[in-house]
């Protein structure tokens, strides 16, 4: 027998289309120092899209081109701060986060790239305008949104070295922070590390 | 071992050459208020990753290099909630402390002997930070404000990019300075970030 004439992928050829990876990991609010994106499968393609733990299934290969860090903060309704003091809410939410936050992509055994959070903005998430009234008594209310960097498909970090993910080849992408990071309202927050590229697959 | 060249059969870095990688070199200090004129930067080893990934204070350990391709200034600020000034007055806020440090600092890197570069910090944009809204509701008759400011729009394309990009060898020392005139005084003391973003040079593993 042939096998040849029965396989389900067309020659061993690979076609190439523009593609993403994308894990989300929750913050616990004042507890997580470090989160690791890549190494599970989730159970909803609204959280991953990611095939196998920590890999890509043969013979598919991805090309790094961009890394973005989605923090999915809703807008929050907070009591204002006294004068002078820190206001927490959704701004100092992503500040805080993004502050003292790092991405490391690791590839097999070595670090590929290591960058504050500040300097891979989401490229993306809502965008709109806000406005209230309301006397309240003192020391009054604040509304507020907030994204990592301004929510525009060009707000984006891409590599100026692309870099290769083989098949099989395993890779992890870990957020650390030196301290937990106490969210406002005691909300924890969901956190999105995407990589765009290039997604090599056979053709079937 | 007969001889030096048989070290090579066990050579921990592939000796075929170098790999080249977009990376950021990254140092942060605290800005004082009412007190700092002066800050050196990458001249020290700091304790976490999230304040530097010098991993050698003022130069970078052999065989690694980097071409500097950008410079860039980030203040690492919290949003604030302050009183709204008199009429007229200026608003003692979180934009203000930015204002208050960008338009008075200057940076100069220097590698070797020779300073490669003098800027003040308004023309380093941040190219990150939060993006937002905030708005108040507050019965105060003086008013209420909330604010949280920036250097520059967070936008990644919103950085100052050499013309000429300048190269970090191995083992030659370099630091960033920023000085100020005189001290400002920002509502709280935070930390202030410069990040050199260019390609890293290392060996193959």
């Amino acid at each position: 027998m042939n096998y040849q004439d029965y396989r389900s992928q067309f020659g061993g050829a690979i076609e190439k289309i523009g593609g993403a990876l994308y894990d989300t990991v929750a913050y616990a609010t004042g507890v997580s120092v470090l989160l690791n994106f890549f190494n599970v499968v989730r159970n909803n393609l609204a959280l991953s899209n990611m095939e196998l733990a920590g890999t890509l299934a043969s013979p598919k290969a991805f090309m790094i081109r961009a890394i973005r860090v989605v923090i999915l903060q809703p807008p929050m309704s907070m009591a204002r701060a006294a004068a002078g003091a820190i206001q927490p809410g959704a701004v100092n939410n992503v500040a805080t986060l993004i502050n003292t936050g790092v991405l490391t992509l690791t590839i097999g055994a070595k670090q590929y790239c290591q960058f504050p959070l500040w300097m891979l903005p989401a490229g993306s998430g809502a965008c709109g305008i806000q406005a209230s009234d309301g006397d309240v008594a003192d020391p009054g209310e604040i509304q507020d949104m907030a994204t990592n960097g301004e929510p525009d498909i060009f707000n984006v970090r891409v590599l100026t070295k692309p870099i290769f993910l083989g098949p099989q080849i395993n890779f992890i992408s870990v957020l650390t922070w030196p301290v937990g990071v106490a969210l406002a309202g005691g909300l924890n927050v969901n956190i999105q590390v995407i990589l765009d590229g290039d997604l090599l697959r056979p053709i079937q | 071992m007969e001889s030096l060249r048989q070290y090579q059969n066990y050579n921990s870095q592939f000796p075929a050459g170098k790999e080249v990688i977009d990376a950021s070199l990254w140092d942060t200090l605290p800005y004082a208020t009412g007190v700092t004129v002066a800050l050196q930067f990458f001249t020290a080893l700091r304790p976490t990753i999230d304040l530097s990934n010098m991993r050698a204070a003022g130069q970078l350990p052999a065989p690694e290099s980097f071409l500097v391709r950008a410079i860039r200034v980030f203040f690492k600020n919290q949003p604030e909630s302050t009183a709204t000034a008199a009429a007229g007055a200026v608003q003692p806020d979180s934009i203000n402390d930015i204002f208050l440090i960008i338009t008075t600092g200057t940076l100069v890197l220097n590698i070797g002997q020779k300073d490669y570069g003098i800027y003040p910090l308004h023309m380093l944009p941040a190219g990150g930070g939060v993006s937002g809204s905030m708005c108040v509701n507050n019965v105060l008759i003086a008013g209420a404000a909330a604010s949280y400011g920036q250097n520059g729009r967070p936008h990644i394309r919103n950085r100052f990019v050499l013309a000429i990009p300048v190269l970090i060898k191995s083992q030659i020392n370099f630091n960033v300075t920023v000085t100020w005139p005189a001290f400002v005084g920002p509502i709280r003391t935070f930390n202030m970030c410069v990040a050199l973003d260019g390609d890293l040079i290392r060996a193959i593993q």
